[in-house]
């Protein structure tokens, strides 16, 4: 029996000592009828509610899989309901945040089971900060007719829906870097936007349009009386590597979570642009270890979005040095942004 | 929510936006409900409200009325009265509309309702006289006689009142106790005097009681004017959590309602016996009742207004005081019980009080109000007096218990014997100050008066009062200071007394022609016939105003008043006139008031030396018995006490006009009164002889008097009784419910096995088991599959039996010592074990027939061709 229902219980004792009271002093059978009555609901009130929560299944999904900041998340709860007699409080009790500003105040959202209906109702969510909107669910509470006993059922659903980084302007990063110099001091291979390539041929093709020209096979383009081109294997290491750098927001200082996310998320979509390949690196501060997440096309590079919300925001802004001290011999470079600007830039 | 509510909301969701960067939005709901549908559910509560209590009582009472009309007409003011929530306009004009429409209503109607009040009122009367015993003569005028049309608009109209009242305890705030009180109390009209409403309007209220409770409680019927259509939900923020709401749910709603409408009906079906005549309230004390009888059978006999005098007209007598009082207040209880044989000569005076002075609105007796006579002479001079031949008269003997009444005084009738011997011993049975009046030894040879009786209790021998006979002069020596002392009056009252004996024709010539005593009498029948012409009988006069004289405003103006009016007035015009006349109070003895059942004995023998035919009688007199007359001096007769209180036939009608208290006259006094009676004061007389309700009352006053254990278990019992057979007829359903589904059952099974359909019944059998195997836990899945059931099965069967066979292992090692034995034993105890195992377990199969059985219900439930019979059959018996 919950707190909640103890004023109810109160009131409702109060209620039947005023009508034994009446029924004593001012015999009136209306009374007497009335005591009954009042000393014969509780329990019809709260079996009846017993047998009728078993007909009460809920269930909430999520109309977005994802949204960008500033948007509306909606999430759909479903209440069937197959019993005759209407619940007419159903409390579901739930917590939204998103995960970066945790907030866990509990949430109640009371509802009506209606006769033989599935209820449906919307909670929209309007997201302002991009990160990962978690919804969870814990149990439902019914109460009976007259409010004198809550029956608990448990109700665990969890939905994450991850809000996106708005687009800003890219900040400036070099686009083209020379490969390290071979043996003879020339440079081997100029690394371009769609990665590194290697020496080794992967096949001879017609020439289509984009080829480089350096590529045309000229002698066996005399041979066979058509452009022939030379495709090379494509780079086993990407040159470039992400680092953001995520600071835990607090009061006291300023918001720059959202403006690492965001230039993050704008670099990436930059090199995607360019054809070029890279990696991110995320930082799980709980067990100090790093996820390298190999960014090809815009999908990939929301997976690393989403796998980087989901890791714990404290002790982030370590990354970095965790970085360095876990791989001192990176050949490649390194984007590192920090504080919402491209924060260092290395070149082994 | 309202806005500045709203405003707050949408900062708190800014600053959740800002901080945590997320914030939940008004929640939305697929089919919101229509406001409309909202606002109908709430009419037809209201409806059942309404009707339930205002058609209720109009039907307690019988009241004849076109059912159809009031129906529909009480449906669209609850209807019109829902729909004042509808928005905030509606909510903001709605009551105004509705209050102009119940004003036009009035006005226009005002004739139709006014007289279906009166003829509520009259009803409600009718009843409550039947049921005290009382005789109140009110009667509301009602100006329209058509009742069928007088009571259904008067219904309609205080329909309309109370669904604004219901409206806001019902619609407004689902209060339960508010609801129950607005709609009880008005049907304690009927409750009051043991008159129960029909089934149908109880089973309306109590739906309406049960709905409002379930509804209040659940918190979820807000208003639809105070939230917008488009959210269905509402927040509350609290310090711990933020809790969202529904508004209100008009399909839950509904259905409570009619849930409710058959829980009603269920309870009022089982506990109707409540309402029956034999378990009636009536035979049982009600404190509140007890309580309450005086001033209930005041307003019935003299209105509301009777309730509020300023005197308090305990005890039945005034001691002179006249005026401050603008209407009786009897309180029906006993003063006086008095015994005594009825003569045939009238009515008896006990006269208590005699005023002698007037003076301020009052008349002094000039003697001490508690008189211990001494002598003879101290009697004489006094004003008692015997005729001179008594010895030839008849006299009877009178026994006055004094209960109630003032005890200052003597209640002596007309005309108490006298002795000269004052010594005890010729006085037995009476209080030494009132010896007085004890008969002399010659007459107590004939009547013996009870010599045990205490001061408060005593008997008087007297003679009844015979008008016109020839009593004597008892002291002629002191007329002359009889006419002194009585004939005095306040020379301010000169003008009006002139002015009242001229127009009463008091002196005309006629008159003056007559002898001395003659003229005396002419007179006084002159002013009685004057008052009965010109002066109104009532109860209620009203209050004289302030300053004024009682007397004065009496003659002059109001010309309305009660005995005490009359017989003061009267002493004083007959003064002015040279009359000595003295103003009486004391009680009245009405010959009339007299019923078969006050009648105490056959045997008259030692109570009357006359003609005793009627029988020895007991009475009681309460304050409406109390009474005000006159004594007028004849010469050559004594003291005469003359009756000039008019009988009261004419009607006080109401003044038709428009106006709050014409309209409610029938509550408060201003009513024709009908009171066929010589002193007009008496209401409290026989109905008829045969009442039964009379008998009823005296068992019930026999009952009240029993013993206080008896009137606990009584109340026990009417308090547990509907509980008694709450409980049997719960027992008698639960039963009824088993035997109806085992019936339902057998007659699916045999439906199937006739049809061939072995398959289907062998499933009917197998989900029967199945449920009782959950109920034991032995298979806790919800939607168990065949296989699952079959396994649970084998694991609780496996299991109980290392259970037992453990069980019988240890308790064999104890026994036996000799290990020689221990095997056979060992096999003894589990077999023991697994028959005992076998028996708790009945309903489960043994682990041998299990395959078989689920293999055959696996068959009945998938395969195309069923079971056969055989295999039915089979698995039938495994199962039982």
């Amino acid at each position: 029996m919950k707190n909640k229902n103890l004023p109810y219980q109160i009131t409702y004792v109060l209620e039947i000592l005023l009508v034994l009271l009446g029924a004593i002093f001012y015999r009136q059978p209306l009374l007497s009828v009335l005591l009954l009555l009042l000393v014969l609901l509780p329990p019809i009130s709260i079996i009846l509610t017993k047998y009728e929560i078993t007909k009460l299944s809920v269930r909430a999904t999520a109309l977005n899989k994802e949204t960008i900041r500033d948007g509306i998340i909606n999430i759909k709860i479903s209440a069937n309901y197959k019993g005759l007699i209407p619940l007419l409080n159903c409390t579901m009790n739930f917590t939204f945040q998103n995960l970066y500003y945790p907030h866990t105040q509990p949430q109640e959202f009371v509802f009506p089971a209606e006769t033989r209906r599935t209820g449906e109702f919307t909670l929209p969510f309007s997201v302002t900060k991009a990160g990962m909107i978690e919804f969870k669910t814990t149990g439902i509470d019914i109460t009976d007719y007259l409010h004198l006993y809550t029956f608990t059922r448990p109700l665990t659903i969890t939905i994450e829906i991850p809000v996106i980084p708005k687009d800003i302007e890219t900040p400036s990063y070099p686009k083209q870097r020379v490969s390290p110099s071979s043996d003879n001091g020339e440079p081997s291979e100029i690394y371009t936007a769609g990665g590194e390539k290697t020496r080794d041929i992967k096949q001879l093709r017609e020439y289509r349009s984009g080829d480089r020209l350096k590529d045309v096979h000229w002698k066996l383009t005399a041979k066979t009386d058509e452009l022939m081109v030379r495709e090379y294997e494509e780079i086993k290491e990407l040159y470039y590597l992400i680092i953001p750098i995520l600071k835990k927001p607090d009061d006291t200082m300023q918001d720059t979570l959202q403006n690492t996310l965001e230039t993050f998320l704008s670099v990436g979509k930059d090199l995607l642009r360019e054809r070029e390949p890279y990696s991110v690196a995320i930082y799980n501060s709980s067990d100090n270890t790093f996820t390298m997440d190999i960014v090809t096309e815009e999908e990939d590079l929301y997976s690393a979005l989403y796998e980087m919300y989901k890791c714990p925001i404290d002790g982030y802004e370590n990354a970095l040095s965790s970085y360095k001290e876990q791989y001192p011999e990176n050949s490649l470079g390194m984007i590192i942004i920090e504080d919402g600007r491209i924060g260092e830039k290395e070149t082994s | 929510m309202n806005n500045r509510r709203r405003k707050r909301e949408e900062k708190e969701r800014i600053n959740d936006a800002n901080v945590y960067g997320v914030t939940l939005l008004d929640i939305r709901k697929k089919h919101s409900d229509n406001r409309l549908f909202l606002c109908l559910i709430r009419a037809i509560l209201l409806f059942l409200a309404v009707y339930g209590t205002i058609v209720g009582l109009a039907a307690s009472f019988d009241l004849p009325f076109y059912a159809p009309v009031v129906a529909i007409s009480l449906f669209a003011l609850s209807l019109l009265s829902s729909f004042i929530y509808y928005n905030k306009v509606t909510f903001y004009l709605g009551y105004v509309v509705v209050f102009l429409i119940l004003i036009i209503m009035a006005f226009a109607f005002y004739m139709y309702i006014n007289s279906g009040f009166q003829a509520f009122i009259n009803e409600v009367i009718s009843r409550y006289e039947t049921f005290f015993s009382i005789v109140s003569g009110r009667v509301a005028e009602e100006q329209i006689t058509d009742r069928f049309l007088t009571v259904t608009v008067m219904l309609i109209f205080v329909g309309g009142v109370f669904s604004i009242f219901f409206n806001i305890t019902i619609s407004g705030y689902m209060d339960l106790p508010m609801t129950f009180i607005v709609s009880f109390l008005p049907l304690q009209f009927a409750f009051y005097i043991d008159i129960v409403p029909p089934t149908i309007y109880l089973v309306m209220l109590l739906s309406v009681y049960i709905s409002v409770a379930v509804l209040g409680r659940s918190g979820r019927y807000t208003l639809p004017y105070r939230y917008k259509k488009d959210m269905p939900f509402g927040r509350s923020r609290r310090k711990n959590k933020q809790v969202h709401y529904y508004h209100a749910s008009g399909q839950g709603m509904l259905w409570m309602m009619g849930y409710s409408v058959i829980l009603s009906i269920v309870i009022m079906l089982i506990v109707g016996g409540v309402f029956s005549s034999d378990f009636s309230t009536k035979k049982l004390s009600n404190v509140v009742k007890d309580k309450t009888d005086k001033y209930v059978k005041t307003v019935v006999v003299s209105g509301i207004t009777a309730l509020f005098n300023r005197y308090d007209a305990v005890g039945g007598l005034a001691k002179g005081q006249l005026g401050g009082i603008s209407s009786i207040n009897p309180d029906y209880q006993a003063d006086l019980v008095v015994t005594y044989v009825p003569d045939n000569f009238g009515d008896i005076y006990l006269k208590a009080y005699t005023g002698v002075r007037y003076e301020r609105n009052r008349f002094y007796n000039t003697f001490k109000d508690n008189i211990n006579y001494t002598s003879a002479d101290d009697i004489i001079a006094a004003d008692d007096y015997l005729p001179a031949d008594y010895n030839n008269m008849t006299f009877s003997k009178i026994h006055i218990e004094n209960v109630g009444a003032d005890k200052t005084y003597d209640y002596q009738p007309y005309i108490p014997f006298i002795t000269t011997d004052t010594g005890s011993t010729a006085k037995t049975g009476i209080a030494p100050n009132r010896s007085a009046f004890a008969l002399s030894t010659d007459i107590t040879q004939k009547i013996t008066l009870d010599n045990t009786l205490s001061e408060d209790t005593y008997e008087t021998i007297y003679l009844p009062l015979v008008y016109g006979y020839d009593y004597g002069a008892n002291d002629p020596a002191r007329e002359e200071e009889y006419k002194s002392l009585y004939t005095s009056y306040p020379s301010s009252l000169e003008g009006t007394l002139s002015a009242i004996s001229n127009e009463a024709g008091l002196n005309s010539e006629e008159i003056n022609s007559l002898q001395p005593a003659a003229k005396t009498i002419m007179i006084a029948e002159k002013l009685k016939q004057f008052y009965e012409e010109k002066f109104v009988y009532t109860y209620t006069p009203g209050s004289t105003p302030y300053n004024e004289d009682v007397v004065e405003y009496f003659l002059n103006e109001n010309r309305k008043g009660f005995c005490a009016h009359f017989a003061s007035s009267a002493t004083l015009v007959l003064r002015h006139m040279g009359i000595p006349t003295r103003y009486c109070e004391g009680y009245l003895l009405e010959q009339g008031s007299l019923m078969n059942n006050n009648k105490v004995s056959d045997d008259t023998s030692g109570w009357t030396s006359g003609n005793a035919n009627k029988g020895l009688y007991q009475i009681e007199l309460s304050d409406a018995n109390a009474h005000s007359w006159v004594e007028i001096y004849v010469d050559g007769y004594g003291w005469i006490p003359f009756e000039l209180t008019p009988p009261s036939y004419e009607t006080e009608s109401n003044s038709g006009s428009l106006g709050f208290f014409g309209f409610f006259s029938g509550l408060f006094n201003r009513t024709e009164r009908l009171v066929d009676d010589t002193s007009g004061d008496s209401i409290s007389r026989s109905l008829n002889d045969n009442n039964q309700l009379t008998g009823a009352l005296s068992e019930a006053m026999s009952d009240a008097s029993s013993s206080g254990f008896a009137q606990f278990a009584r109340s026990v019992g009417y308090l547990l009784l509907p509980f008694i057979w709450m409980s049997l007829a719960l027992v008698v359903i639960i039963l009824l419910v088993i035997i109806i589904r085992r019936l339902i059952f057998e007659s699916k099974r045999r439906r199937y096995v006739s049809a061939e359909k072995f398959g289907d019944a062998l499933l009917l059998e197998y989900n029967a088991a199945l449920k009782k195997w959950k109920k034991k836990k032995i298979i806790t899945a919800e939607n168990p599959s065949v296989r699952d059931v079959e396994k649970a099965l084998m694991e609780y069967l496996e299991k109980t039996e290392t259970d037992t066979v453990e069980k019988g292992n240890a308790n064999s090692s104890n026994k036996k010592a000799d290990s020689s034995n221990k095997k056979a034993t060992s096999d003894s105890n589990n077999k023991k074990a697994a028959d005992k195992l076998s028996r708790k377990n009945k309903s489960v199969p043994s682990k041998e027939e299990l395959p078989t059985l689920m293999d055959a219900v696996y068959c009945a439930a998938f395969s195309k061709d069923g079971i056969d019979k055989d295999t039915y059959l089979t698995c039938r018996e495994i199962l039982h």
